[in-house]
């Protein structure tokens, strides 16, 4: 626009800049906006800090971080469902925090998967699927979009659980279009567990106790950027928890007793010389 | 006021015998919190006695039939007989199932004396196949007395006015009042002339108002009128299929319209249905019922839909016989307000996610739609029950609770995939001999490797067990033994791997 008030000082730049402003502000109090809630532990992988509704989301050969994606929204309240899957631990889901009462499963959709996921969406709040192809990348285009469109006009959210073993073959085979555009097509997010490693098992005694992973999230919903997250998934009660970068170290007995002698008040010790008449102890550290 | 009591013996044992389908010289007892409720007559002559624990009736009685105690089943099986009383004489007044009482008067007055009355009762209930026993006197608690007195004959009467003299002789444990009668027995009463002979004014002051009342029940004065029932609506439809259908949905089809009218007829008494019994006759004379759950009520959709259901679950119906006859029958009718709460103590689910999963229902079969509740076991299968859309939520075993674990269980945390049917492996140490587990429940050799059949080996890292866990052993059917091992290996996965008869399974994976 030109004219001139249009500078970016002028007076009708200053309007401009409030109506934008106003126009955020409506936007985000939007209840369609306003993400689904995830795990505090989970929030720092998601560029809006819960699952964006309307939105698809990936996630490759973990059930463990499926379902961790689905206690945020159950324990707040909303119904989630479950197709295709039906070896999914459902004690591991409540060990998470998923509401098994507020829980629909569909073990085996058959031939129907497409008119049943689209059921779904249509009444719970967040699908977790298996996808009806080999893997996500192989689903067909058209039906993602037709999916998509309703995923937005109800405003729930899909989740894909995809297996590595399909993403591996697909990509040797070359019938993934790329490595970018692997997982669900137009998905938003797509998370890979990089690293893990279990504490608790000896050689023949201890148990499975804990997990340490490494969740990497790509994707277009990221804006470029891939961001990863140290968790516990499970940690020693079952739950997923985030790894604390810089533990409290342990210290030793006797390191704590001479920091708290060494913190007391400085009469209290000179009056205890002054009764006894010994030399004043030496103070530590 | 001449009163007529039908009393039917042993009714608990009738009614549970009656629905189970068993003969009726068969010896039966019918259990409540394990122990011995009600016997039949030939239980209780091989020794069974009220009161006994489950496996000493047993011991006396090996051929025992147990029948868990159901309330509902005996009101239920209770209902014809009191339709029976009632079509003959009005005011009926249930006491409890198994005893029923109706005014004798005008009855009397029309069949030509009380005992012509009972005479025809009795040929109408024995009839419909239930074993009768009569009494009649002046009050309810006479009659009673009147009807237990005369179980050898099936009929005894207390003349008119000269019940005090009838109840006289028997025993003061008739007034079923246990504290009470402790205490008379201790002071030295044991029948209930004794009782009755006693200053009425001074039984009230020492006993109290209920020994008050105890007192003119035994001295043959009437306690109050009877309270009789005014029969309920019919509420039941029955469809009538002439010629008889085979194909469910042509009976489906069939039943659409009485689903309709059973809804609208209930709605107009303000009334809605939250469970439902579908019994279907068929050609052949036999019959099934089933009785359905709803989350929140039942539609005249969600009707047909379970009437679907339930010829479909019957195993589909056999070719050569049809079915003749449908009736629905509203179990449980409550105003809507009830169900504000929502039934099983959470919020009932809303509306539309119920029509969504119910639409999923009707494209899949019921069985598709499932929810899970917690329960109790030690194999991971077993941990949770998986129970159909709009069934009750209830547990397989139940779950453990403050203080009382299962013991046997694996440890937390849970395993996330847990395949149904688990996938055969081998396990070899490092000289690739397979691992055995010996009846100590020793590992024979340190685990080394897991080869599973098509995703080749992988080296193990750490491993810990074997945990064994032996289920059932008093059962040949049911016994399970089998050991689990928890394996990690070096790529970062971690399996649990069951040795069952020999072999090693993968039970479940921490994905």
């Amino acid at each position: 626009m030109s004219g001139p008030g249009s500078g970016i000082d002028g007076p009708t730049a200053g309007r401009r800049r409030a109506t934008l402003a106003e126009l955020r502000a409506k936007l985000s109090a939007d209840r369609l906006t306003t993400p689904f809630p995830v795990l505090p532990a989970l929030a720092e992988l998601f560029p809006g800090c819960g699952l964006r509704k309307g939105a698809a989301y990936t996630v490759e050969s973990s059930a463990s971080l499926a379902l961790a994606m689905l206690a945020g929204p159950s324990r707040a309240g909303s119904w989630c469902g479950v197709v295709g899957l039906p070896e999914l631990g459902l004690e591991a889901a409540d060990g998470f925090g998923v509401e098994l009462g507020r829980l629909a499963l569909v073990p085996s959709p058959e031939r129907r998967w497409w008119e049943t996921v689209a059921t779904l969406l249509d009444v719970l709040d967040v699908v977790l699927v298996r996808p009806p192809a080999a893997s996500a990348s192989e689903v067909a285009a058209p039906d993602a979009r037709r999916l998509a469109a309703r995923l937005r006009e109800r405003g729930s959210t899909l989740i894909v659980a995809d297996s590595a073993a399909a993403t591996a073959t697909a990509t040797a085979t070359g019938t993934a279009r790329s490595a970018r555009t692997a997982g669900w097509p137009g998905g938003e997010l797509r998370f890979t567990v990089t690293a893990s490693r279990w504490e608790g098992l000896g050689a023949g005694h201890g148990h499975l106790a804990a997990r340490q992973v490494t969740v990497e999230a790509s994707g277009r919903g990221s804006a470029g950027r891939t961001r990863t997250a140290r968790l516990w998934l499970p940690d020693r009660t079952g739950q997923l928890a985030a790894v604390q970068e810089h533990p409290i170290p342990e210290r030793s007995g006797q390191e704590r007793f001479d920091q708290e002698r060494s913190d007391a008040p400085g009469e209290v010790i000179e009056l205890a010389t002054a009764r006894t008449g010994l030399a004043p102890a030496r103070r530590a550290g | 006021m001449r009163t007529l009591v039908v009393w039917c013996p042993d009714w608990p044992v009738f009614a549970a015998g009656w629905e189970a389908g068993c003969d009726s010289d068969a010896p039966i007892a019918v259990l409540d919190k394990s122990r011995v409720y009600a016997c039949s007559r030939p239980a209780r002559r091989a020794g069974v006695k009220r009161g006994q624990r489950v496996r000493e009736a047993q011991a006396s009685c090996p051929e025992l039939i147990t029948i868990p105690y159901d309330q509902t089943v005996d009101a239920r099986v209770f209902e014809p007989v009191i339709a029976t009383v009632e079509a003959l004489a009005p005011g009926v007044e249930v006491v409890r199932p198994g005893i029923c009482a109706v005014g004798v008067r005008g009855p009397a007055r029309y069949f030509g004396g009380e005992h012509a009355f009972a005479d025809v009762l009795h040929s109408r209930l024995e009839a419909g196949g239930y074993t009768c026993v009569f009494g009649v006197a002046d009050g309810l608690f006479a009659a009673e007395q009147a009807a237990r007195s005369g179980l050898a004959d099936g009929y005894a009467e207390f003349p008119a006015g000269e019940s005090a003299s009838c109840l006289a002789p028997l025993s003061i444990d008739t007034l079923e009042r246990p504290e009470l009668v402790d205490l008379l027995r201790r002071l030295g009463i044991r029948t209930l002339g004794a009782f009755a002979e006693l200053p009425r004014t001074q039984v009230l002051t020492r006993f109290g108002i209920d020994g008050a009342l105890a007192h003119r029940l035994a001295s043959g004065q009437q306690d109050r009128p009877l309270a009789t029932r005014r029969p309920p609506p019919e509420l039941d439809i029955a469809v009538d299929l002439e010629p008889p259908v085979e194909r469910v949905d042509q009976v489906a089809f069939a039943v659409r319209k009485a689903a309709d009218q059973l809804v609208s007829g209930l709605a107009e008494r303000d009334l809605v249905c939250g469970r439902l019994r579908v019994e279907v006759h068929t050609e052949d004379g036999g019959s099934t019922g089933r009785a359905w759950r709803h989350p929140r009520w039942f539609d005249a959709a969600d009707v047909v839909d379970r009437v679907r259901w339930q010829l479909q679950g019957i195993g589909g119906l056999s070719p050569v016989c049809g079915v003749s006859r449908v009736r629905l029958i509203p179990d449980e009718v409550n105003p809507p307000g009830v169900f504000a709460e929502g039934l099983w103590g959470e919020r009932a689910p809303d509306e539309r996610i119920h029509r969504g999963l119910t639409r999923v229902q009707s494209m899949l079969g019921q069985e598709a739609v499932l929810t899970a509740v917690r329960s109790g076991g030690r194999s991971l299968v077993d941990r949770i029950t998986l129970i159909p859309w709009g069934d009750e939520r209830v547990a397989a075993r139940p779950p453990e609770s403050e203080g009382q674990p299962w013991p046997g269980q694996l440890p937390v945390p849970a395993p996330s995939v847990v395949p149904p049917k688990s996938t055969p492996v081998e396990l070899f140490d490092a000289a690739r001999r397979p691992i055995r587990i010996d009846e100590r429940g020793a590992v024979s050799a340190t685990p080394a490797v897991l080869a599973q059949g098509r995703t080749g080996e992988s080296a193990i890292s750490g491993w810990a067990g074997p945990w064994p866990v032996d289920e059932r052993w008093w059962d040949r059917t049911q016994a399970r033994s089998y050991a689990r091992l928890q394996v990690g290996c070096a790529d970062g996965a971690a399996y649990v791997l069951r040795y069952e008869a020999g072999r090693w399974w993968i039970e479940a994976r921490y994905e």
